[in-house]
């Protein structure tokens, strides 16, 4: 051990240390929580601290590097209860998501503006340029760091509210584009919101609200799975797979066991071998349970051999190193079309898994659906004069990237139960899941999730809550693992690459008569969500544009390639890509203009849902059923008239725009998308809420849903608050424990302000109408219904009043005392879809093929927003990650399977120095089905970036690419091949 | 990390090369390469952050870094094309670590740093007193890296294409034209950055095939980005 010394946060602070020891562990070891690990090798800069006052990556400095300098970390900032002013800007503003990464974001603007109290915007993204974010775009992080300047200059700045717009339409028809109509001025970070006359002005809902989180996450508070400290923990570290398919005839653990400080080593000889499902869904989970913990043969690069537990990371790691694996190498297959052919390497050739449709073939699922007769459409194309037209999409493999890794801690608590506080998205189900493979009841179990940095469908998944799991009853000692960021890639979930057929036929009007959708689905080696998923894509792909013959067939496809699972947006960005590129086509054909085109054909208010019914896990059979769902609120024309005129549509009529004459080798082009989304799953996601009064009038509400930094606490707070009359800081979230907190499906499908915000609004009122009775007792008034809550006091028609705390001190110590209390839980009939208008402006180097995203702008229909800052984050996040799909972010590997870009630089995610301009407008409607009128807002901004730029390069250079994504050699060779 | 068996850190340049010249011993810049390698080794680091070879002086038209420059020094230069190359390097938490030595030492085909200093004429200053070109001392690299002089000034530009803006280039061709004379040096052809003849520039090119673009696309990026950069400085 190398003795260090060192200045941390203006005190000496005197440790050991090893020779390849970080300063990051040194950092975290001495309680500075805030540092946080997103990668070894530093480029996700969540571990970022000030060194000699530079911002650098703690991941990459020894900690021996680092005796006799200066080390601040945002703790220093911390003196008081007060936030600095720094620390203020990015709370006001909501720049902060899951805020894992906030301690590196405030010291380097607190470094930046030390140097420069009026930073440019190319500053201030410079300095953002070495912390990566998955989740804001960077575009209020930018705009914090300009309020916090203007803060400590000492100007005076204004609330950070929304600017309101009128409509564009009237009642939502379609109104001419009007070229001297310009958008708006207004900072990015602004959120452009269209108000709905149906919608009432409130108090809480609908307002800017601080995040309930925001002063734990400035701070740096201990928050995060790995921020707690248990005396004997053990470090676990799993052996992988170099291959992508194999049979483990042997293993020799021997040499690992002997290693001092090793204290276990599972693998499929001495692990009980349950058969599971990994996703994150429902009970009962959707064949075929195809893993097992660790398994004797393995079947993708990164698939797990075994596990090791021991004091220390490195000593786990040389333990993996020690492991004797025999492997007999079986042929493999990465490439959906190829697993389907005859003679391809069959899988899964145990016999224990059931319910595969075709092992042969290593088809998982067959899945079809229909209305109407598409052959019959088809047939008779010709004979009634309408036209048909066909084309094939591949899309590819990408990962969800959250900044904080898979993590998860477990430890048997006093009462011999398991314990395991965990990265998850699905707390209720993780611990259902985990069970059986544990040989524990559910009861036995306690699944806690701490804030979450980023999941995005990653963590929809019991991913490692079982190796945990079983280690800690192994060694009857508290287990951390966490996976690094190759692990990340190779070994946790991605996107499913898909090969999608549409086939439409389109009448003399330009009116759809059918379309027929094939999707080969390539689940990789394990069938988690690919039922699902490829269920989405064809509810997507065939549900947003009206048409009285349709047909969905699908075939999920077992490869070699690394495990696909829930990824935000879960089967629509793809389908959506095929479907609105496909469209953008016909129309060209038809020489129809595109937004006409989909006009006469998209969904309109009171318009079915009539193939979303035979889609799904609890699908209705084929046959036509007595009754579908409808469209019951759209304001899709609203935001297609406010994408395009904040797009300027009408550039593309402008020959000097589109080929700039001081640029000769750009060309220019926009493109629009029409996107549709789901709101929950109907009859299937439910969630619970309670909520009790305390003795100051202030309320817990206890919530199962979970939040990933989606801002889902604050707004199911606002929504009781709203019912109490409170304001928000009144109501206190606690969420996601299993032992504590109602059950709640998780975090996904677009669920959590629609299902756990009715489930916490009809608790709060559930509990509003206890409290009207009391404040009756105590107003002396016979119809505690026209008792009104508002401003902490229950007022009387004749305007008495009793204040909250008054009401609580009477029920809890004065008279018949009782706890005041609601409970409620909520589960949807209804499926409300959010819509939306994407728009983009790229340009294109005809000689390189390099694209360059300039702007991109999207217009939602979420419904009311409930907090319309946290609700354009959503949006703004949504698009940073659609742009990296459509535009860089892609899987490489060799021959035999293994990954070639399992890191963040060589796969590239967006930085803040080179993200396009981006633009959010809410178009407010009011869905009456949701919370104060509600909608999805999490996942349709992920459905329509990708097919907005591929039509905007058709638009600039006239070539139409089928594949994702636009990389330089591919536009590159599509332009010299056309 | 790598699993470095042992960490020192010499007070002075023969100390330095004394360790240096033991079994195992690597010399630790700025560690961004070294620290980020978690692959086992039984490498021994040598930090070099006690040697004082963090100094910068500048004449009329050239300029001598130590190696322990970081590019965020780098940065503030009075030379575009260094400055640049400098910020586009590595990223805002890396470039404050990183330095001169390191960025030569590592050899990155990719770095446009590396391109730009050898497109100013770079000599390396080594331990030994030596000094060479720096295309020589990429192609044969030896002893430890003191400082580095290059020419600055002229006329310059960096060409280049990637995925996204800010990307690591598929391929750059970066210029500087000194008088009548320009010099260009291509990223993503060969191991590490070339200079190559600025009118043939694929003349003896074998660029690699990887994810990022094929050889046969990268050898039209060179020509093409190529010309770009002399039509920039005619």
């Amino acid at each position: 051990m190398i003795p260090i010394s060192f200045e941390l946060n203006g005190r000496n602070h005197s440790t050991t240390c090893t020779p390849h020891q970080s300063l990051r562990e040194v950092l975290r070891a001495a309680g500075m929580f805030s540092v946080r690990f997103g990668s070894d090798s530093g480029e996700t800069g969540a571990g970022a601290v000030l060194l000699d006052g530079r911002l650098v990556s703690s991941d990459v400095v020894l900690a021996a590097q680092a005796d006799g300098h200066a080390i601040t970390t945002v703790e220093s900032l911390n003196t008081s209860s007060d936030l600095h002013p720094v620390q203020a800007a990015f709370v006001a503003v909501g720049a902060f998501q899951s805020g894992y990464s906030a301690g590196a974001m405030v010291l380097g603007t607190v470094e930046l503006l030390a140097r420069d109290p009026n930073p440019s915007d190319a500053a201030i993204r410079d300095m953002l340029s070495g912390i990566l974010d998955r989740e804001t775009a960077y575009v209020k992080p930018v705009e914090a760091v300009r309020r916090a300047a203007a803060m400590l200059r000492g100007e005076a700045v204004q609330p950070f509210a929304p600017v309101i717009l009128p409509p564009l339409t009237a009642g939502g028809d379609p109104t001419p584009y009007d070229p001297t109509d310009l958008p708006p001025v207004a900072p990015a970070a602004v959120p452009r919101l269209i108000p709905s006359r149906d919608v009432p002005s409130m108090a809480v809902v609908g307002q800017p609200e601080i995040k309930v989180d925001a002063v734990r996450l400035a701070k740096g508070n201990p928050a995060f799975t790995d921020d707690i400290d248990l005396r004997n923990m053990l470090y676990a570290k799993v052996l992988r797979s170099p291959h992508a398919h194999a049979r483990i005839i042997s293993i020799d653990d021997s040499r690992a066991r002997a290693l001092p400080g090793v204290h276990a080593v599972l693998h499929y000889g001495n692990t009980p071998r349950v058969k599971y499902a990994s996703g994150g869904q429902s009970w009962p989970n959707p064949h075929p349970h195809d893993q097992v913990s660790f398994d004797d043969k393995v079947r993708h690069v990164g698939d797990r051999v075994a596990v090791v537990a021991a004091e220390s990371i490195d000593i786990a790691e040389h333990a993996c190193r020690l492991i004797e694996v025999d492997y007999e190498v079986l042929p493999a297959v990465f490439d959906e079309r190829e697993a389907l052919k005859p003679g391809a390497p069959v899988i899964h050739d145990e016999a224990d898994t059931l319910e595969i449709h075709d092992r042969e073939r290593n088809i998982v699922h067959h899945i079809t659906a229909k209305r109407g007769d598409v052959d019959a459409a088809v047939a008779a194309a010709a004979q009634n004069g309408h036209r048909v037209f066909t084309r094939t999409f591949r899309v590819h493999q990408v990962q969800q990237c959250p900044i904080e890794p898979h993590i998860s801690i477990a430890w048997l608590d006093e009462d011999e139960r398991m314990v395991i506080r965990t990265a998850t998205q699905v707390p209720f189900h993780a611990r259902r899941m985990v069970a059986p493979l544990l040989d524990r009841d559910i009861k036995d179990i306690r699944v806690i999730k701490p804030r979450i940095g980023g999941g995005f469908g990653a963590k929809q998944e019991m991913l490692i809550e079982d190796i945990v799991g079983h280690l800690a009853q192994v060694t009857r000692r508290p287990v951390r693992l966490e996976l690094d960021r190759s692990e990340e890639f190779i070994a946790a979930r991605t996107r499913h690459p898909q090969t999608i057929t549409f086939t439409s036929v389109v009448d003399t009007d330009g009116m759809l008569v059918s379309q027929d959708l094939y999707i080969i689905g390539n689940t990789g080696p394990y069938g988690t969500h690919g039922y699902t998923v490829q269920t989405v894509s064809g509810l997507r792909g065939l549900t947003q544009y009206n048409a009285p013959n349709k047909r969905f067939t699908c075939d999920v496809v077992y490869t070699n390639i690394p495990v696909p699972g829930a990824y935000r947006g879960y089967g629509a960005p793809q389908a959506e890509f095929a479907l609105e590129a496909h469209m953008e086509d016909i129309a060209r054909e038809l020489g129809i203009d595109v937004i006409e085109f989909k006009r006469r054909n998209w969904l309109r208010l009171g318009d079915e849902l009539n193939i979303a019914p035979h889609l799904g896990e609890r699908a209705a059979a084929d046959g036509d059923l007595d009754e579908y769902p409808k469209v019951m609120s759209t304001g899709l024309e609203e935001c297609v008239a406010q994408a395009l005129r904040e797009i300027e549509w009408h550039r593309r009529d402008d020959p000097s725009w589109r080929a700039p004459a001081d640029r000769p080798n750009i060309r220019r082009g926009l493109g629009f998308a029409y996107c549709m989304h789901g709101t929950a799953i109907p009859f299937l996601d439910m969630g619970g809420c309670s909520i009790k009064l305390n003795d100051d009038g202030s309320f817990n509400m206890l919530v199962g849903a979970t939040d990933l930094g989606t801002g889902a606490d604050t707004v199911l707070g606002q929504i009781a608050a709203e019912v109490l009359g409170v304001p928000l800081e009144d109501i206190k979230v606690y969420s996601s424990d299993t032992d504590m907190t109602p059950f709640d499906t998780g975090a996904y499908a677009s669920s959590t302000t629609y299902i756990s915000g009715t489930a916490a609004l009809r608790a709060a009122e559930a509990a509003r109408s206890r409290i009207k009775e009391r404040a009756a007792m105590l107003l002396g008034i016979e119809q505690p219904c026209s008792i009104e809550l508002r401003d902490r006091r229950a007022y009387a028609p004749d305007g008495r009043s009793v204040s909250m705390e008054e009401i609580a001190l009477d029920s809890l110590h004065t008279q018949e005392q009782e706890q005041i209390m609601g409970t409620a839980s909520h589960v949807s009939p209804e499926c409300p879809p959010p819509f939306a208008a994407q728009v983009v402006e790229v340009e294109v180097d005809v000689d390189t093929g390099q694209v360059t995203i300039v702007k991109m702008a999207m217009a939602v229909d979420c419904g009311v927003a409930i907090n319309p800052v946290t609700a354009s984050g959503q949006v703004e996040g949504g698009m940073l990650q659609a742009l990296g799909y459509a535009h860089c972010e892609e899987y490489a590997f060799d021959d035999d399977g293994r990954m070639l870009n399992d890191a963040l630089g060589p796969y590239h995610i967006y930085r803040a120095d080179e993200m396009p301009e981006t633009t959010v407008y809410l178009v407010q409607t009011l869905e009456d089905s949701g919370p104060f009128g509600a909608k999805a807002v999490a996942e349709i901004p992920k459905d329509g970036v990708a097919p907005a730029v591929r039509n905007a390069i058709l638009d600039a250079v006239g070539v139409a690419i089928d594949e994702l994504p636009f990389t330089p050699e591919r536009v590159w060779r599509a332009m010299t091949t056309a | 990390m790598p699993l470095v068996a042992a960490y020192h850190r010499p007070t002075d340049l023969d100390e330095a090369l004394d360790l240096l010249s033991g079994p195992n011993r690597i010399p630790l810049a700025g560690g961004t390469v070294i620290n980020a390698d978690r692959r086992p080794s039984s490498l021994e680091a040598v930090d070099l952050q006690a040697l004082r070879l963090d100094s910068i002086s500048a004449t009329t038209n050239s300029i001598t870094l130590g190696a322990m420059v970081r590019l965020d020094m780098v940065m503030s230069l009075n030379d575009d094309l260094l400055a640049e190359a400098a910020r586009r390097e590595l990223p805002s938490t890396l470039r404050t670590l990183a330095t001169i030595g390191g960025t030569i030492g590592a050899a990155d085909p990719d770095s446009l740093l590396l391109a730009a200093l050898l497109v100013s004429d770079c000599t390396v200053h080594r331990g030994d007193g030596t000094s060479v070109p720096l295309a020589a001392h990429l192609a044969e690299p030896s002893g430890l890296i003191c400082h580095v002089t290059v020419t600055t000034g002229g006329a310059s530009t960096i060409e280049s294409t990637g995925r996204t803006p800010m990307d690591t280039p598929i391929l750059a061709a970066v210029a500087r034209r000194h008088h009548d004379s320009v010099q260009i040096a291509l990223t993503g052809v060969a191991r590490h950055p070339v200079l190559v003849d600025p009118t043939a520039p694929t003349n003896e090119l074998h660029p690699p095939s990887d994810f990022r673009g094929s050889a046969e696309y990268r050898r039209h990026l060179a020509e093409t980005l190529s010309a770009r950069a002399l039509e920039v400085l005619a």
